[in-house]
């Protein structure tokens, strides 16, 4: 017979199986020569690794997953206008929703900033920094105030008196803004800007970030790209997301305000799982809080502490859950038994 | 608790479960770039394995109440590949044997320095410019180690297309290889391998 057969009948035995004479066929033709015998191995070995296939990709998982985030929000926010739509009346009695609020908090995650100062040419730009653990207050020209967290940078200038008043931020800080109509308020962040038409407002710029993300506390703030003509414009409560790389822009509510928390010391939990609730009181107090019962997880909290101080916090929560709350070592926690007797859902 | 890279996969899935964006991001992280990968083996296209890819990362976020999985790794690389063959299938992608001729690559110049790698590299590249409906029949049996009936049922050929189609892949995939075969060194290295 020919090679040809035989290496045929090698094909085969990959793709499929041999009939029992097709075996003995083979293994005579192997045990015929060692030439024989090394193209099978060859075309065994060449199979084999034809299993392992796979390929380089160059990859920005941060971008990849900026992508997910924006259809997750965007779906979501489809979601939460459904409800909103459902439970109005219900909603409504939140006193903060008040449109005439003068006071607005805003954060903001934001890309890397540039500098870019379009204030007239008679102002100086001046710079502060903080670094890590380091919290400082900057007053500016008109009055207004400045809160910086740490590792944070904000250009601001001497004075101000051009039409408007331009700052650039980098990190994260609370502001407080004298209230003037004639000259908006307006901080830079490297792709977004954000426009405040109330009193007071938090920014958050991290680097590297395609998403700039803003969340009004009271209050309405624009956001939008560098000179946008239709900024989108928050108002209490909302939420708002400018993709850079996509241009899409879009809001909808949130429930969860604590990530501004450092600054006003006010920790307010709507419904929130246990589990988010202890993330949100570890990173505001700086302690560790092992939660034994897992079983507890989703269950969901509610509360407001105006004036966030650990002790109460914990208490509050671990009497809501019939919780014993032990100190377990340095700053740590540790959450035994309860039962998720609140049936808030 | 716990860093969240140190969670096994099912603890992830968990933690997903209850809603946290970290263990979220987390799997993400991990099998993203696996998932691409897989999806390429039976589309080349960049955006649409892209598309695809967070199709099953948005799937899991929405659905995450309801998640029932046992294998996290598996269930992910099922998913991405059940959306890309329904992609291939709503492409119309002709997957019938036809009068085609394939030309088999030409390697002549036999590389003097050869690492382990490089013949992997090779068998890669060999099974990436093989003909679309070539390289999605050979990928369903080497890399889902499907039987071949169950190919031809998915795509809706005989087997006999199944069959064809897998010997004219692993010819192309010996002739790629033929320059090193040449002088032992194909013997060599894979005992380097192994």
């Amino acid at each position: 017979m020919e090679k040809e057969f035989y290496i045929d009948l090698i094909y085969k035995s990959f793709s499929g199986d041999l009939s029992e004479e097709e075996q003995n066929q083979l293994e005579n033709w192997l045990s015929e020569s060692e030439a024989n015998k090394k193209e099978a191995d060859v075309l065994e070995k060449t199979w084999q690794l034809s299993a392992n296939f796979s390929k380089d990709f160059e990859i920005n998982l941060d971008a990849e997953f900026a992508q997910l985030q924006d259809r997750i929000d965007l779906d979501e926010k489809g979601n939460v206008q459904e409800a909103i739509v459902k439970t109005m009346p219900t909603i409504r009695k939140k006193s903060w929703w008040k449109p005439l609020s003068v006071a607005a908090a805003v954060l903001l995650l934001a890309a890397a900033v540039f500098i870019f100062n379009q204030n007239p040419a008679t102002a100086e730009m001046l710079a502060m920094e903080t670094l890590e653990g380091e919290m400082k207050e900057v007053a500016l020209a008109d009055g207004s105030k400045v809160w910086l967290n740490e590792n944070s940078k904000l250009t601001y200038p001497d004075a101000m008196n051009g039409e408007e008043r331009r700052v650039t931020l980098t990190g994260e800080a609370f502001f407080d803004i004298t209230k003037n109509p004639s000259k908006p308020f307006i901080i830079d962040t490297r792709d977004a800007e954000v426009k405040v038409l109330g009193t007071s407002f938090e920014v958050r710029a991290i680097d590297d970030e395609i998403r700039t993300e803003v969340v009004v506390k009271t209050g309405r703030v624009s956001l939008g790209k560098k000179n946008d003509l239709k900024p989108i414009e928050l108002t209490a409560n909302q939420k708002g997301i400018y993709n850079s790389k996509t241009g899409k822009k879009l809001n909808y509510e949130v429930k969860n305000l604590n990530s501004i928390s450092w600054q006003n010391n006010m920790l307010e939990f709507n419904d929130l799982p246990l589990e988010k609730v202890l993330e949100d009181v570890e990173n505001h107090f700086g302690i560790k809080v092992i939660l034994e019962n897992q079983d507890l997880l989703k269950c969901k909290y509610g509360s407001l502490f105006p004036d966030a101080k650990e002790a109460e916090v914990l208490k509050g929560i671990s009497s809501v859950f019939k919780m014993k709350l032990v100190e377990s070592g340095e700053r740590t926690y540790r959450l035994k038994g309860g039962d998720c007797q609140n049936t808030s859902e | 608790m716990p860093s969240i890279s140190s969670l096994t996969d099912l603890e992830l899935v968990e933690a997903i479960k209850a809603d946290d964006q970290k263990a979220y991001r987390a799997l993400f992280d991990r099998y993203y770039k696996y998932l691409l990968v897989t999806s390429y083996a039976y589309i080349k296209d960049d955006n649409t394995i892209r598309d695809l890819t967070q199709d099953v990362f948005f799937e899991i976020w929405k659905k995450r109440n309801s998640l029932n999985i046992r294998n996290v790794k598996a269930y992910l690389r099922r998913s991405v590949i059940n959306k890309s063959l329904n992609y291939i299938k709503a492409q119309r992608m002709n997957f019938e044997d036809s009068d085609e001729s394939f030309d088999v690559p030409d390697r002549a110049k036999v590389q003097e320095e050869l690492e382990a790698s490089q013949l992997q590299k090779v068998i890669n590249e060999t099974i990436e410019s093989l003909p679309d409906r070539c390289r999605v029949i050979f990928v369903m049996r080497r890399m889902e180690e499907l039987p071949l009936k169950e190919i031809a049922a998915k795509l809706d050929i005989s087997p006999k297309t199944v069959e064809n189609q897998l010997t004219k892949a692993i010819k192309i995939l010996r002739a790629a290889v033929e320059p090193y075969v040449s002088g032992g060194l194909f013997i060599f290295l894979f005992f380097g391998i192994f």
